[in-house]
């Protein structure tokens, strides 16, 4: 509404014409005078002169903001980029298909956190506590069918669920050890995109992951009828891995089966998924878990410590930085050296 | 004179209140490690809350939305400078909102900014404490799409540790260039069994609040210290033998904090309110 009229939109204030197509000297919703209207009116033709631009500009007060916090919620990638310069941050890469229980997996992390209940960890700090909140709560979802695009680049609105990067801190409970990860919090929609149409633009933050979790349903791999469509799935979600990564290593990865309370995977239906995965050059060590449980033989949440642990595990020993060589006696190790120059 | 701002924060019902009204009493009493160096000004908001206290029931919640400061000047107990503190009451509510909006208002931020230290308060056992979820809760709230009470309920040890971020991303460092103090005060700690209040407030924390005990030990940030806090020494609530028992004597000899000494690496319990803001003023 302008300060002219007391329609709600009303455009008079910023354009000097009406949407409604009415004469803004006679119209009845006109709360100012009209001579006061008309300078309006002749300032927008004209060039601005101070009694009209001041008349002009005051269409809308501008809002006070109140200070704000920098959002909780999720981060951006320039965040972790900027937390990365200062110290270590294990990137985990997690793919899946929609409901293959990527969100269960991090809402389920989440409350062994913040009961005490993950083993061998304890929480320290988390720059995405409220993205972590709203996760578990399902206050947060993905648009139906139509999920975002892109990851988010800054915090939009609060009450909109934006691609993005979980951040959580921990210590080792024997020992000072912290580690700390930024778990994307991704649409499913984004793999099924990768797998199908090698759309892989949205992952190339995948390039600097420390370790890989491809979740997948594990009662699809169980299912008589679903298992095989999904292992050959998974294989090419391994061959279009590996094009990402070129020629560069691929960080280690790790096939994540969720809903272990429900049954555990065939070894056959293991050894095929490494075999399908391997035509690929693709290893993956598979571990499993039950986010949420309704046997009470399986506690809920069971599996993620050892996620936890096998993701800031280095899979293999490193070089030795300084290899030690038997000791010849009629050799100088260093002359042989410079004599190679 | 020195000028120094100390907030006091906490959800709903963690007894902040009840404090600002006791420590005036302990001030004034001139007893403890602060003392109050003149009447100040204004006293009717401690006033109104020893009210309470005397009548031998503990404010309620405050409902006012106003802000109301009390303004003291202190002088240490062992000598040294005055100094001016202000301790602005504020509703639980307000934090509880500043947390789920990530927003304050100007005249808040500015005390913030302005404050050294500040007293971060967490009640034992009151009813408007909230658990973290559990799976059973969070299974059904990510099964069910739409409205859900339950969604609203933000648990009290992240609202405690998003305060604690404010307070990182705001408190100015302490003008010998330490880090600003946060005194951590768990109140009604008189309710609690003698094998909890052995183990100390710190311990209680880890196991009620496991993040918030977490947060608390990475801040680097923050000078922490946890206290123990009984304004009164008991339960005038349930205990009606207490409560006769204090109407009769009133607020002196009752009241104590449990804080820990180093020297002896025990936490010890000291009939001196004043500790928790000494700390975060004090050299």
């Amino acid at each position: 509404m302008s300060n002219a009229c007391s329609l709600d939109g009303c455009t008079v204030g910023e354009t000097g014409r009406c949407a409604l197509e009415k004469d803004p000297v006679t119209c009845s919703n006109r709360v100012i005078e009209i001579g006061a209207l008309k300078r309006l009116m002749s300032s927008n033709d004209g060039p601005e002169d101070a009694e009209g631009a001041e008349i002009g500009a005051a269409v809308l007060i501008a809002p006070i903001e109140a200070p704000s916090f920098p959002s909780s919620t999720t981060l951006g990638s320039e965040d972790i980029d900027e937390m990365m310069a200062s110290r270590y941050v294990t990137v985990v890469g997690i793919l899946g298909d929609p409901d293959s229980g990527k969100t269960a997996c991090l809402a389920s992390l989440y409350l062994l956190v913040s009961q005490g209940k993950l083993d061998g960890w304890s929480f320290a700090d988390s720059r995405s506590l409220m993205g972590f909140e709203d996760i578990a709560r399902g206050a947060r979802r993905w648009n139906d069918g139509n999920p975002p695009q892109q990851m988010t680049v800054h915090t939009k609105m609060s009450d909109d669920r934006q691609p993005g990067f979980l951040h959580l801190r921990m210590k080792q409970n024997d020992g000072e050890r912290h580690i700390e990860l930024a778990l994307p919090d991704l649409p499913g929609e984004w793999t099924k995109d990768l797998v199908r149409t090698s759309r892989s633009d949205r992952f190339q933050f995948l390039r600097s992951a420390d370790i890989l979790w491809v979740m997948v349903d594990g009662r699809t791999l169980i299912d008589m009828q679903r298992r095989q469509g999904v292992v050959s799935r998974l294989g090419q979600l391994g061959g279009r891995l590996r094009a990402l990564f070129d020629n560069a290593i691929m960080p280690q990865l790790l096939i994540v089966t969720t809903h272990l309370d429900e049954g555990a995977v065939p070894e056959e239906t293991l050894t095929k998924l490494h075999s399908e995965l391997a035509k690929h050059k693709v290893f993956a060590k598979v571990v499993s878990v039950a986010s949420f449980s309704a046997n009470p033989d399986i506690k809920p949440g069971q599996g993620l410590a050892a996620l936890i642990d096998a993701s800031v595990t280095p899979h293999c020993a490193p070089p030795l930085f300084w290899p030690s060589k038997p000791l010849q006696a009629d050799t100088r190790a260093f002359l042989r050296y410079r004599g190679l120059q | 004179m020195t000028r120094r701002s100390v907030i006091l924060m906490g959800g709903p019902d963690s007894g902040k209140t009840n404090f600002v009204g006791r420590l005036w009493h302990a001030l004034d009493a001139r007893a403890g490690a602060l003392h109050a160096a003149v009447q100040p000004e204004d006293i009717s908001f401690v006033l109104d809350t020893a009210d309470h206290l005397f009548e031998g029931h503990f404010a309620p919640r405050t409902e006012h939305s106003d802000r109301r400061d009390f303004e003291v000047t202190v002088v240490p107990a062992v000598g040294g400078d005055e100094t001016k503190i202000l301790i602005p009451d504020i509703r639980g509510e307000l934090w509880q909102r500043a947390v789920m909006d990530s927003e304050i208002s100007a005249d808040w931020m500015d005390e913030l900014e302005r404050a050294d230290g500040a007293l971060l308060f967490v009640r034992v056992n009151s009813d408007l404490n909230v658990s973290p979820l559990d799976w059973v809760t969070s299974q059904r709230l990510l099964q069910h799409v739409g409205a859900d009470e339950a969604r609203d309920k933000l648990p009290t040890q992240v609202m405690l540790i998003e305060l604690i971020r404010f307070l990182e991303l705001t408190l100015a460092d302490r003008p010998n260039g330490g880090k600003p103090r946060l005194s951590v005060v768990v109140s009604a700690w008189d309710l609690v069994d003698a094998e909890v209040r052995a183990a100390g407030p710190k311990a209680f924390i880890a196991r009620e609040y496991p993040m918030l005990g977490g947060r608390l030990h990475d801040t680097s940030r923050l000078d922490v210290r946890i206290f123990g806090l009984s304004v009164v020494g008991g339960d005038l609530t349930e205990d009606d033998d207490y409560r006769q028992e204090f109407m009769a004597a009133g607020l002196d000899g009752h009241g104590w904090v449990y804080a820990y000494d180093s020297v002896c690496n025990q936490w010890k319990c000291d009939a001196d309110v004043t500790l928790p803001v000494a700390w975060v003023v004090g050299a």
